[in-house]
């Protein structure tokens, strides 16, 4: 995707320490940034942290960035890896949190089960939307991301394609898959039956 | 960053179930972060800057590689200087004994004349 001349001129700003650059950076994309990790982590707590790891990051290698990619798409595919590692590192510690929990002298609980509700909208009285989002949740790493872009975020298939640095086909199939795996999933309800 | 509506995937009737719920999660309210993101952000580079500083202070040979080999040469060299002043001084050793018998002699202490000399 062709950079713009917008987004030229500011990481040539950016990448000449430009103060003032950086905080027009941050407030431009910070809400879509959040959002994107926020639909991946569904903890509002995490997806601030790991935002604001994404725009610390972009102001530490922006001297790297070679403008191959619209600022947008580095900017999501920045915020995708992190809530990705995030979620890998949070994973790992429960894991680990639940042998201790078995093995430790307390009998305390130290881990917690997987928490799918979704804080965009509380969804109080919504179980069907809950259970949509607890749906997503559990789709594999791809699919997930690929699906969340595509009906949260609403990018395009070549914006998607750019993000997880593959082609629009694989996109298409990616999507496809997960759709048949959301329509596994909630089959069993009254309202997909027939 | 384009904002098109998403386009489905051809339609039968599970797909407009799941299509309508889609439908329900993206007029949900826009979540924003909390006010002030930005100073935050500021605060958090700023914090692992300052973490930055000493560390880069250790690593500043490492990308000095001149001054790391000069370094490098003087720690040898100043080694080398102290072997040589201190072989210089060591005490004159005894001569090597001359045959295994002065040796064997020499080593247990024995007393020449009480032993049968070799042939």
């Amino acid at each position: 995707m062709p950079i713009s001349a917008a987004d030229t001129e500011l990481i040539t700003q950016l990448q000449q320490g430009s103060e003032a650059a950086f905080r027009a950076l941050v407030e431009c994309y910070q809400g879509r940034v959040y959002r994107t990790v926020l639909a991946l982590l569904r903890s509002p707590e995490e997806a601030e942290d790991v935002a604001q790891e994404v725009f610390v990051e972009v102001y530490q290698t922006i001297g790297h960035f070679r403008g191959e990619a619209a600022l947008s798409t580095w900017l999501y595919r920045l915020a995708v890896s992190q809530a990705l590692k995030n979620r890998q590192r949070a994973r790992t510690k429960k894991r680990f949190a639940f042998l201790t929990s078995l093995f430790g002298a307390h009998n305390e609980v130290l881990h917690h089960p997987p928490d799918h509700h979704h804080p965009q909208a509380q969804l109080e009285g919504k179980e069907e939307l809950q259970r949509l989002v607890a749906a997503i949740a559990r789709l594999p790493d791809q699919q997930q991301v690929a699906f969340t872009l595509r009906h949260e975020q609403e990018l395009s298939y070549q914006e998607i394609a750019d993000v997880l640095l593959t082609s629009v086909p694989a996109v298409e199939s990616l999507l496809f898959r997960a759709r048949q795996n959301l329509r596994k999933t909630l089959q069993p309800h009254p309202h997909y039956v027939g | 960053m384009s904002a098109n509506k998403p386009q489905s995937a051809p339609n039968n009737g599970q797909d407009d179930g799941l299509d309508d719920l889609l439908r329900q999660l993206r007029d949900q309210p826009v979540p924003e972060p909390r006010p002030f993101f930005y100073t935050r952000v500021r605060a958090r580079l700023d914090a692992q800057n300052a973490l930055e500083t000493p560390r880069a202070s250790r690593t500043w040979l490492l990308h000095r590689p001149t001054y790391a080999l000069l370094l490098g040469l003087l720690v040898l060299g100043v080694n080398v200087g102290v072997v040589l002043h201190f072989k210089q001084r060591l005490p004159e050793q005894p001569a090597v004994a001359a045959t295994h018998y002065d040796a064997f002699v020499a080593e247990y202490q024995l007393d020449p004349f009480a032993l049968p000399l070799p042939q």
